[in-house]
């Protein structure tokens, strides 16, 4: 009877033992690492490249556009790397390779540089001036801000808001008292030229305040993998209508070829709705949300994610084109005329009957 | 009512009954183990969804354990509850901006003791906890940060040895706890916060959690010494937090020196 006990004692004692022992050894089997190529030049470029070639979203997209091909220019580019070059020639090669992807979100951030695509609006007229800016908007005192947008009512009853960027979000304060200095003009213009982007959210608070309903404006999706066609089902992008005062009379956006990234999203959000005329030239795009990740050597690579399409599934990557394609006049600067402010204008005292 | 309150007597100094057979010991339903720990050491941390580059820096621990005798199972079974925390600002090998990164961890676990062995005391269990915690890098623009929320059933197994020096009884001691099943929060492997939290969109944001995609374990071993009337304890704190999901990889090795007090509080009724 003793022996059996000790035998049963000496069995729970080995049991837990072996236990222990499996434990540490699942665990020590087991540890979950990332093989990243070495702080070389040569493993920062295959890093550089291969961050691109997993995460990057629109290389189906840019394939069917112009014919990029990835893998021939990892070909192409990396005879070029050697571990005797200096930083800012390695820098020379991954911006290049970057530049390869045509998309605005690419950057490469080292300490003496960023490598940003930049022929999506070098290749246009700016159709911008913030001298003119200031022609319109009047002297400091003559134009109100809230939350980074400045506003004031011209003088054909017309209400102008700027808005230069969606990087400072808007409260529904700010958003409430706007609508209600310029409730009782004739029509609105907001300016998002040069508009370079920010926050989705912000973008989204500012047009809800063109829309009466819960409305569908666009679709967004992501990675679900390495592959360059391993995506997620695109998922419906809502906007609830702003509850304070809302905007219902005819309003227009200006837009030119620097209104990118999340300013791009607002016109996606409102072109094509009731009241709504953009008018100006093709925004620049920017429809993928950027990501960033860091290469060995330190340097940051941020890279379009995740794509997001119009309502109509439509890919706003490349741009949006207006509806009223106006350009400012070469002599805009002596003239003092901002001619796309003007169009607008034209456009609204018609749409009041003026 | 006033009869069932328990006085209460902290015994810093005070040796522990031969019959428990352990120096600092809770094997009765009259003493509750406290164990309180500060450590200090380094994390090694890694999150693909953030960055492939791992970041290692130095950390700091706290970690308390409580521990009394079940009122069911005939004194052989005791709770054990854990609570742990650190922080850490691991760097990159090429970068000079330090990562944040901390996490917490509760933990319950009832242990099945037993001697098979004079001066041997084992026991095993099970275990419940909670982990939370985020790693956020000052560099990222959409993705600045990557927060965790876990919940796990494990297993627990401890072994105690008590042993005299001189005229005193120190103890070593050693606990694994191993978390099995679960489930965890994780962005799918390209999906932004934005698209998780403004827009509400699901897409395999909680995943079941096994040894084979999230192999973790925490060990923990002390060796406790009367010291100036005290019982000062000291020793290792060794934790992995890992998983592999939605092709995402992370993981979290903490190493910590820890040291600290075991006191026993021992109950009058």
């Amino acid at each position: 009877m003793e022996s059996s006990l000790h035998h049963r004692l000496r069995t729970h004692a080995a049991s837990v033992a072996l236990s222990l022992l499996i434990a540490c050894g699942v665990l020590l089997s087991s540890c979950i690492t990332e093989d990243l190529p070495a702080a070389t030049r040569q493993g920062t470029f295959q890093a550089c490249w291969q961050s691109l070639d997993e995460h990057y979203c629109f290389f189906g997209e840019k394939a069917d556009a112009y014919g990029l091909d990835w893998d021939a220019v990892y070909a192409q580019n990396a005879p070029a790397v050697h571990e005797t070059m200096t930083d800012k020639q390695l820098f020379e090669v991954l911006a290049g390779m970057c530049y390869e992807l045509r998309d605005g979100h690419v950057n490469l951030y080292a300490a003496h540089d960023v490598a940003r695509y930049g022929r999506w609006f070098d290749d246009y007229p700016a159709n911008y001036a913030d001298t003119l800016e200031r022609i319109y908007l009047g002297r400091t005192e003559d134009y109100q801000t809230a939350a980074g947008l400045r506003y004031r009512i011209l003088d054909d009853n017309i209400g102008y808001v700027r808005c230069a960027t969606f990087e400072t979000g808007f409260g529904s304060g700010n958003l409430h008292e706007l609508m209600r200095a310029l409730a009782l003009c004739d029509g609105l213009i907001i300016d998002v030229r040069s508009n370079g982007g920010g926050m989705l959210t912000a973008a989204q608070k500012l047009a809800s305040v063109f829309l009466d309903t819960k409305t569908l404006v666009g679709y967004v999706r992501h990675k679900t993998g390495r592959a360059h066609d391993a995506f997620s089902s695109p998922e419906p992008i809502y906007i609830e209508p702003f509850e304070g005062l809302r905007w219902t009379k005819p309003a227009v956006i200006l837009t030119n070829r620097r209104t990118y990234s999340a300013a791009n999203a607002f016109v996606a959000y409102l072109k094509g709705r009731a009241g709504i005329t953009v008018v100006g030239d093709v925004t620049g795009g920017g429809s993928g949300m950027p990501l960033s990740t860091e290469l060995p050597n330190g340097w940051t690579l941020r890279f379009s994610a995740c794509p997001m399409y119009d309502a109509q599934m439509r890919l706003t990557e490349e741009g949006i084109a207006p509806d009223v394609h106006q350009d400012l006049a070469p002599d805009a600067l002596q003239t003092g005329r901002d001619d796309i402010i003007e169009r607008a204008r034209a456009l609204l005292r018609q749409s009041a009957g003026r | 009512m006033r009869s069932k309150l328990l006085l209460a007597l902290i015994a810093l100094a005070a040796p522990a009954p031969a019959q428990t057979a352990t120096a600092v010991g809770a094997d009765s339903l009259h003493t509750v183990r406290h164990e309180q720990y500060f450590g200090i050491g380094r994390t090694n941390s890694l999150d693909t969804y953030l960055s492939p580059v791992e970041y290692v820096g130095p950390s700091l621990f706290l970690m308390h354990r409580t521990e009394r005798t079940a009122r069911w199972g005939k004194e052989r079974v005791a709770v054990q509850a854990t609570y742990s925390g650190y922080a850490a600002l691991p760097r990159s090998k090429a970068d000079d901006d330090p990562a944040m990164e901390a996490g917490i961890n509760a933990a319950v676990a009832w242990l099945y003791r037993f001697r098979p062995v004079a001066r041997w005391s084992f026991a095993l269990g099970g275990m419940a906890e909670a982990e939370s915690g985020f790693t956020y890098l000052v560099r990222g623009g959409n993705n600045p940060a990557q927060g965790r929320l876990g919940l796990h059933l494990g297993a627990t197994g401890r072994v105690v040895r008590p042993f005299r020096v001189g005229r005193q009884w120190w103890e070593a001691r050693a606990q694994v706890d191993v978390p099995l099943v679960g489930a965890m929060f994780t962005p799918n492997y390209g999906q932004s916060y934005y698209e998780i939290f403004s827009l509400g969109h699901y897409d395999k944001n909680v995943r079941a959690t096994h040894p084979w995609n999230a192999p973790s374990a925490r060990l923990t071993a002390t060796l406790t010494v009367p010291l100036w009337g005290a019982h000062l304890s000291i020793g290792y704190n060794g934790e992995a937090r890992q998983s592999h999901v939605n092709h995402l990889k992370h993981h979290t090795w903490n190493h910590h020196f820890i040291i600290g007090y075991v006191r026993t509080l021992r109950l009058l009724r």
